[in-house]
C-alpha cells in the first residue's frame, strides 16, 4: 500500500534500476508505483503559503515513457493530470525527493543541449552544437549522438541527432552522483582530473541529487569536456557501481 | 528590427501579433513549426557566435541572430502527430528552445522561465509564497477528503491540475456523492464571490479589464468588459513575480471579492491574448512589440 510506504518509487514496471534499489532496502518499506496510481494516492492541501502532501513518503522519480503517439484525448488529459499532481506533490512534500522538481520543471535545470547545460553549470569549454533530422551537420562537427537513445553514431546515421564541434576523444568516463557522493564507473587513469568533484559541482548547480554525468576525455592534459548530464541514470549506467549507488540512494531517501 | 515569430499557422494569437506588428511597420520572420517538421532540418548553435542557422529542405536557410527579437508560441504537439513527425516535432522544439534560452536578445517568453503554471498546486503555492492572496485548494482522488473540503468550504471551483485549458466549473458535495478515485485526481479551489479581472503584464506595463458575468467561467459567456485599474501594491507583486519567473509577458487572472481583496487565480506564461487585444485597439500587441524591438 502506498499509504504505508517509507519510499515510493514512481517508475515504469520494467525499470531494472528501480527493482535493484528496492532490493537493496533493508528496514525501509519501498513501494513501486506507476504514475497514475501514485497520483491517485496523493492529496495536496493548500491554505495560504502552507502546503501539505499525503502520504508523507520519500520519493524516487524515475523516467517515464512519453505518451503514445496519437493516443486518445481523454487518456492524454488523464496522464497530464497525474503528471501535474506528482510534480506538485514532489515539489511540495517535506520528505526527501531524489531530483525534486520545482519551479523550473520536472527535471530541475537539466537540458538536452550541451551548450545550455554548460552555461547553467558554469563550466568552461563550450563547443558548438548542431541538431539535425535527415540532414548532415557541417564538417566542423566531428562527434555525433542519436537523440533517441544517445548512442554514438556516424554523421547522419540516425534519424535525429546532436553533433558537437569536438575531436573524437581519447575515451570516456561517467560519474554517478547521489547527493554528495560521486562514483566513477571505471578505474582508468585520468591524470590530474578530478571528475568526481567536477560532477558534484555540476549537479549541484543544476539542482540534481541523482545523475549520470558523462565526460569526454581528450588526449594529453586538456580538461575533460562535459558531454551530458542525465537526471535519470539507467541500470547499465549504474551497473559497475550498483551496490554503492543503491545504498546511497536509500541513505539519501531516509535522511 | 525584425521580430522572429516561432509557432504554428492558425494560432489566433500568433495571427493577431503578426498582423499588428506588420501593420505597425515591423518586419516579421515567421517560423512555422508545422512546415519545418515535414522536411529534413538542421540547426546549429554556436555558444559565442552571433547567430544560429535553421536549414530546412523546404525553404532557404533562416538566420536566427543571437541579439534578435523572438516571440514564441510553442506547444508540444508530438502526442497528436504520427510517430515520426511527433519525434521530429519534439527534437526540433528541443533544439530551438535550447538556442532561444541562450540568446542575448529579448525573448517573449524565454523557454528557461518558470513552468509551474503546468502544475496548479505548485503554481498556486508559489504565488502564495510571493505575497498573493490565493484561495485555499485541495488536490486529491480521495472521496472522503474531497467531500470534507466541500462541506467545510462550500461550493468550489474545479479546474485542471495541469496546464490544459478547461472550463472552470462550480461543484458541491452532491457532485461527488458517487466519486471514485479512478476518476481523479481533481483540483478544487474555494470559490471567491466577486468579479473577475484579467491583467496582461508586458514588461512593467499592465493592461487590465474588469469582467462582470453571471457564468462561472466568463469565457464564452455574455460578459461585460471594461478597463480597470490595478492597485499599486498588487501591481508591484506582479512585476516582482514576473521578473523572478523570467517571463516578460504574463496573463493574470484575479477575482476581486466584495471587501476589495484581490485573489490571484493564476499567472499564465503564454497568454492567448488576441481576444483582449481587440478590445483595447492592439495596445497589448504594441506593448509586446515595444519590449521586443527597443
Amino acid at each position: 500500500m502506498l499509504r504505508d510506504a517509507d519510499i515510493i518509487v514512481i517508475d515504469e514496471a520494467d525499470d531494472p534500476l528501480s527493482a535493484a534499489v528496492a532490493a537493496h532496502a533493508e528496514r525501509e518499506h519501498v513501494v513501486r508505483a506507476r504514475l497514475t496510481d501514485a497520483a491517485r494516492a496523493m492529496t495536496i492541501t493548500q491554505d495560504g503559503p502552507a502546503a501539505t502532501v499525503d502520504p508523507p513518503a520519500a520519493l524516487l522519480l524515475r523516467p517515464l515513457r512519453p505518451q503514445p503517439a496519437m493516443s486518445d484525448a481523454d487518456d492524454r488529459f488523464s496522464w497530464s493530470e497525474a503528471f501535474a499532481t506528482v510534480w506538485s506533490a514532489a515539489a511540495l512534500t517535506d520528505r526527501p525527493v531524489v531530483n525534486r522538481p520545482g519551479e523550473w520543471g520536472w527535471s530541475a535545470r537539466t537540458s538536452a543541449s550541451a551548450v545550455v547545460t554548460h552555461r547553467r553549470t558554469g563550466l568552461d569549454g563550450e563547443a558548438a552544437e548542431a541538431y539535425w533530422h535527415a540532414m548532415r551537420p557541417d564538417p566542423e562537427f566531428g562527434f555525433h549522438q542519436s537523440l533517441d537513445d544517445w548512442r554514438l553514431v556516424e554523421a547522419g546515421e540516425a534519424p535525429f541527432g546532436r553533433s558537437r564541434a569536438l575531436r573524437r576523444p581519447r575515451g570516456w568516463e561517467q560519474v554517478i552522483v547521489v547527493g554528495t557522493d560521486a562514483f566513477r564507473v571505471t578505474t582508468a587513469d585520468l591524470g590530474a582530473r578530478d571528475l568526481e568533484s567536477d560532477s558534484l559541482r555540476a549537479t549541484a548547480r543544476l539542482g540534481l541529487s541523482f545523475a549520470a554525468v558523462s565526460w569526454a576525455i581528450p588526449d594529453g592534459d586538456e580538461p575533460a569536456v562535459l558531454a551530458r548530464v542525465n537526471p535519470f541514470p539507467t541500470f547499465p549506467d549504474c551497473r559497475p557501481v550498483l551496490t554503492d549507488v543503491a545504498r546511497a540512494l536509500i541513505r539519501w531517501l531516509t535522511r | 528590427m525584425t521580430i522572429h515569430v516561432v509557432g504554428v499557422q492558425g494560432d489566433n494569437t500568433v495571427c493577431r501579433f503578426v498582423e499588428q506588428a506588420v501593420a505597425a511597420g515591423t518586419p516579421v520572420a515567421f517560423v512555422d513549426l508545422h512546415a519545418v517538421v515535414r522536411h529534413p532540418w538542421r540547426i546549429t548553435l554556436h555558444p559565442d557566435g552571433d547567430h544560429a542557422v535553421l536549414h530546412t529542405a523546404a525553404d532557404r536557410p533562416l538566420v536566427l541572430p543571437a541579439d534578435g527579437a523572438y516571440y514564441l508560441r510553442t506547444v508540444d504537439l508530438s502526442p497528436v502527430l504520427p510517430p515520426d513527425r511527433g519525434r521530429a516535432w519534439r527534437h526540433l522544439i528541443g533544439a530551438l528552445m535550447a538556442y532561444l534560452d541562450a540568446v542575448t536578445g529579448p525573448v517573449v517568453n524565454r523557454p528557461g522561465g518558470h513552468s509551474h503554471n503546468g502544475a496548479k498546486p505548485l503554481h498556486e503555492w508559489w504565488l502564495s509564497q510571493h505575497g498573493f492572496a490565493v484561495p485555499p485548494a485541495l488536490t486529491s482522488s480521495d472521496p472522503d477528503r474531497i467531500r470534507a473540503f466541500l462541506d467545510e468550504r462550500g461550493a468550489a471551483i474545479v479546474k485542471a491540475v495541469c496546464g490544459s485549458r478547461g472550463t472552470a466549473q462550480l461543484v458541491s458535495t452532491a457532485d461527488f456523492a458517487d466519486f471514485q478515485p479512478a476518476a481523479g485526481p481533481v483540483h478544487l479551489q474555494q470559490r471567491v464571490d466577486g468579479f473577475d479581472v484579467r491583467v496582461h503584464l508586458v514588461g512593467d506595463e499592465a493592461f487590465a479589464e474588469r469582467i462582470d458575468s453571471d457564468a462561472v467561467d466568463y469565457r464564452g459567456s455574455d460578459a461585460v468588459y471594461r478597463p480597470f485599474e490595478v492597485p499599486s501594491d498588487v501591481l508591484a507583486l506582479m512585476r516582482d513575480a514576473a521578473r523572478e519567473m523570467d517571463l516578460v509577458f504574463t496573463g493574470w487572472d484575479f477575482r476581486v471579492s466584495p471587501d476589495g481583496r484581490w485573489w490571484c487565480l493564476e499567472a499564465n506564461p503564454m497568454p492567448g491574448y488576441d481576444f483582449y487585444d481587440r478590445r483595447c485597439d492592439g495596445a497589448i500587441s504594441a506593448a509586446v512589440r515595444r519590449v521586443l524591438v527597443r
